[in-house]
C-alpha cells in the first residue's frame, strides 16, 4: 500500500492519480459522515463529491500537522453544515419513511403479525430522525465517535472545539437521544440486549 | 466519588476517554449505587438502540462513476497553490442555529397560540358524540383500548392525508372537513387522557399530548394551500415522529393482544 503522505505530496504537485488513490480510500468514510450528518441519502452523495473537489481545491492547506482523514472529517463537516444551514427551512427526513411501503396499512387486530422488517425501518427512521434533532455540535461530535470512532481528541482537532467541549456535547447528545427515544424503551419486541 | 461526580463521566465510560485509575473509581462507584447504575444502564441502551440505524448506501454503480465526476469537476487544474482557505472557516457560525432555535421556538410558539385561541371553538360534547368509539360491549380496559386503536387510526389517516398532498383539497375532502374532524379528535383526547391513567400507558398519553398540538393547528387553519401555516402543521408531524408512533404504538397494542389471546388460550387448555 503506498504511503499516504507520498499520496499527498504526490498530489499537491498536481498528480491527479495520485489524489485519485486518496479519494478512493476515503471515499466511503467521507459519504458515510455525509449521510449520518443530513440524514439523507442523496445529498450525502453529492456531499461528498463536493467534499473531494473542496479538498483538491485547497490541498496546499494541508499541512500534514492533522490526519488526512481528520482534515477530510473537517472539510465533511463545513460541507454538511453548509447544506444543513441552507435547508434549514426543510425539516430532515421530510416525507420519505410516510410512505405505504414502510407504514403499510394496518390489518385489524389478531390477523396479522408485527413485521419485523418494517419495524425495524421504522426503528431506523426514528433513530435518523432522533439525530435530526440534536444541534450541530452534539450531532457532530456523536456521529463522530458512535459512528465513526474517532477518539475524542481527533474530534475536537476536526471540530476545532476543546477535548472538555466534546466530552460535554458527547454527554448531551446521549441525554438527549435517550429521551427522544424513550419511546422504544419498555418495549420487550424492541429491547436490544447487549 | 459523588453521584454527580460519577455520572459526568458517563459519556467517557461508555465511549473510552478516562484515565484507567478514574474508571476504576467510577465503576466501583457504579457497584454500589444503585441509581447511577440504573443511569448508567439506560445509557447504555441507548447506545445500543443506535447500532440498529441501517444507512441507505449507493450500490456499484454509483461507486463505479464517482471518480469521473469528481475529476470533470476539478478538469486539468492544479491545486491552488495559494490556499485561498488555509484555515478552513468556522465549523459552527451562529445564524444557522440561531434560525433552527427559532424555528423551533415560533412553532411551538404557534402551537400554543393555537392552543389558546381554539379554547372558544372546541367541539360541543354532542359534537363528539357524533363519532362515537366503536366497541362499547366488551369490558372497561378493552373499551378503552379499542378507543385508544380508534382515535389513533383516525388521527393517522388524517395526517398521512396531509402530509402526502401538496394541498387540502382533493380526495380529502375540503379544508373545513379537516378541520372538523381535527376538532371531534382533539375533543376525544381529552376525554382519552383522562382515562388513560395506568403507568404502562404513558407513553400513549405523551403521543396524544404530542398530536393535539398538530391537530390543534390544524383544527385553526383559514390559509390557502401551501402557504406556511399548512407547512407548519406538516413540519410539526415531521418535527414529532408522529406517524412513526402512531406505528410503533399499533404494534405494542397488537402485541399485547398477541400475548393476552396467548394467555386466554393457555387458560383455557388448563380447564
Ligand atoms: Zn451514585
Amino acid at each position: 500500500m503506498t504511503d499516504e503522505k507520498e499520496l499527498i505530496h504526490r498530489a499537491q504537485s498536481g498528480d491527479t492519480a495520485a489524489f485519485r488513490a486518496l479519494v478512493e480510500r476515503s471515499r466511503l468514510h467521507v459519504f458515510r459522515l455525509a449521510y449520518d450528518m443530513t440524514g439523507n441519502r442523496h445529498d450525502a452523495e453529492d456531499l461528498s463529491q463536493d467534499v473531494f473537489v473542496k479538498a483538491y481545491r485547497s490541498l496546499h492547506a494541508f499541512r500534514g500537522d492533522a490526519k488526512w482523514s481528520t482534515w477530510l472529517y473537517r472539510i465533511t463537516m463545513n460541507a454538511c453544515l453548509d447544506h444543513r444551514g441552507a435547508a434549514s427551512r426543510k425539516p430532515m427526513n421530510t416525507h420519505e419513511p410516510l410512505n405505504d411501503e414502510i407504514l403499510p396499512s394496518q390489518a385489524h387486530a389478531g390477523e396479522v403479525t408485527p413485521d419485523r422488517a418494517a419495524e425495524s425501518r421504522i426503528l431506523g427512521r426514528h433513530i435518523d430522525a432522533a439525530l435530526g434533532r440534536l444541534s450541530n455540535r452534539e450531532r457532530a461530535v456523536f456521529t463522530l465517535r458512535h459512528y465513526h470512532d474517532l477518539p475524542l481528541k481527533e474530534i475536537a482537532s476536526a471540530l476545532e472545539i476543546t477535548e472538555g467541549s466534546v466530552k460535554s456535547y458527547l454527554f448531551r447528545a446521549l441525554a438527549h437521544l435517550q429521551e427522544d427515544l424513550s419511546f422504544y424503551r419498555n418495549d420487550p419486541g424492541m429491547e436490544h440486549a447487549s | 466519588m459523588t453521584h454527580e461526580e460519577c455520572q459526568d463521566r458517563f459519556a467517557e465510560l461508555l465511549y473510552g476517554g478516562l484515565e484507567p485509575d478514574d474508571a476504576a473509581v467510577c465503576r466501583e462507584h457504579l457497584r454500589g449505587c444503585d441509581g447511577c447504575a440504573k443511569a448508567f444502564a439506560a445509557l447504555e441502551s441507548t447506545r445500543s438502540l443506535m447500532d440498529r440505524r441501517v444507512r441507505d448506501e449507493p450500490g456499484e454503480a454509483y461507486w463505479a462513476s464517482y471518480w469521473s465526476r469528481i475529476e470533470s469537476r476539478i478538469g486539468s487544474t492544479a491545486p491552488k497553490s495559494e490556499a485561498a482557505s488555509r484555515r478552513p472557516t468556522p465549523i459552527f457560525r451562529l445564524p444557522s442555529a440561531w434560525l433552527a432555535g427559532a424555528a423551533a421556538i415560533l412553532l411551538v410558539g404557534f402551537g400554543i397560540y393555537l392552543g389558546r385561541n381554539i379554547l372558544g371553538t372546541a367541539p360541543s360534547p354532542a359534537e363528539v358524540a357524533l363519532q362515537p368509539p366503536t366497541a362499547l360491549h366488551t369490558s372497561g380496559e378493552d373499551s378503552l383500548a379499542a378507543r385508544t386503536a380508534s382515535y389513533l387510526e383516525r388521527s393517522k389517516v388524517l395526517l398521512q392525508g396531509i402530509v402526502n398532498q401538496d394541498d387540502l383539497q382533493g380526495t380529502f375532502g375540503s379544508v373545513e372537513r379537516q378541520r372538523r374532524i381535527s376538532r371531534q379528535l382533539i375533543g376525544e383526547a381529552h376525554v382519552l387522557s383522562a382515562a388513560l391513567k395506568q403507568p404502562d400507558q404513558q407513553q400513549v398519553r405523551e403521543l396524544i399530548a404530542d398530536l393535539q398540538i398538530i391537530l390543534l393547528q390544524l383544527a385553526n387553519i383559514e390559509v390557502e394551500p401551501g402557504t406556511p401555516a399548512i407547512e407548519l402543521v406538516k413540519q410539526g408531524v415531521d418535527h414529532k415522529s408522529i406517524l412513526l408512533k402512531i406505528r410503533v404504538e399499533e404494534l405494542r397494542a397488537l402485541s399485547r393482544r398477541t400475548s393476552t389471546q396467548a394467555a386466554a388460550d393457555t387458560a383455557r387448555t388448563h380447564l
